[in-house]
């Protein structure tokens, strides 16, 4: 039974089934998100096909940087949640 | 007749101006020397770039993009974003979230910011106008994976209009450069450039030499 106080919001009742299901969801997100993380990566690759005046390499770091923290958040709602 | 006597100094002031005058490449514009900054707005000859659309004998002469002060705006969203984590920690819903999900919420938010963060630097950086010695370019990334290349001959160039309006467009000197042509595309539009007087003088200073080389039976 969920006790709903706009003041004072208490999750603590919830069935654990509750949490599970938000897991699921949550797990979903993120792979969803990681086929979003690689589009990035798709597109950074195509704009820089298209142009290159020498910061490219940065760009390229920050979206594979990217990348790599949406896995790493994919992992950790995994393990942690 | 011979010199009798040549002073260094005169030579070295010689010097000196030839260095300010950007002369690398036929075109010389008296303007600027090179810019050696690729995420300036404002690129003037710039060092090792490579255009897919232009020809191997094409020189770029100026890479142009919105002027920076267009990112403040999204500047300040992300700065917001990084910071609301900080104040939203306290807020319900969020804090009566069990501590796990809050940090899976945090690092999802983050996430997103970066993410957003990334395409908004992306879009500055990559949407960019392009001027050489021979075409005028105009590069936008409409969407993730959808790109638009317009491009007109110098000589199908009819009509340069510089727009500079309002406050901070005055003060910080970037405009609108709306080139009319001859060509499919009749209107071609530089958006939020800045010095965009100097723009129209090196668009001028071209079309001046596109003639000049018909005119010798040069013209490529």
């Amino acid at each position: 039974m969920i006790d709903v106080d706009f003041g004072n919001i208490d999750f603590s009742g919830l069935d654990p089934t509750f949490w599970m299901a938000a897991k699921v969801m949550v797990i979903i997100g993120l792979l969803v998100y990681l086929v979003f993380a690689g589009v990035i990566i798709r597109q950074t690759k195509y704009m820089t096909d298209t142009l290159e005046i020498g910061f490219e390499g940065v760009i390229k770091v920050f979206a594979w940087l990217h990348m790599l923290f949406a896995l790493g958040t994919f992992v950790a709602a995994f393990v942690i949640l | 007749m011979v010199d009798i006597f040549v002073s260094g100094k005169t030579n070295l002031k010689k010097k000196k101006k030839e260095q300010k005058v950007g002369t690398r490449g036929k075109a010389k514009h008296k303007i600027y020397k090179n810019t050696h900054n690729p995420i300036a707005a404002f690129n003037y000859y710039p060092d090792h770039v490579k255009f897919i659309a232009a020809d191997s004998k094409e020189r770029i002469i100026l890479v142009l993009r919105r002027h920076p002060i267009t990112n403040i705006r999204w500047g300040v969203v992300a700065l917001f974003m990084l910071l609301a984590p900080f104040f939203l920690s306290f807020v319900e819903p969020v804090a009566a979230l069990p501590t796990n999900f809050q940090l899976i919420a945090f690092l999802i938010w983050y996430m997103i910011t970066l993410a957003f963060i990334i395409e908004e630097f992306l879009g500055w950086y990559f949407n960019v106008n392009i001027i050489t010695d021979e075409r005028i370019f105009d590069v936008d990334f409409v969407n993730l994976i959808y790109r638009e290349i317009t491009d007109a001959n110098i000589d199908q160039i009819q009509d340069v209009t510089v727009q500079v309006g309002g406050v901070l467009r005055t003060m910080f000197n970037y405009g609108d450069v709306v080139i009319q042509t001859a060509s499919e595309v009749p209107r071609i539009e530089f958006l939020a450039v800045p010095r965009p007087d100097d723009i129209a003088r090196i668009i001028r200073e071209l079309r001046i030499e596109e003639e000049q080389e018909k005119l010798e039976g040069r013209a490529r």
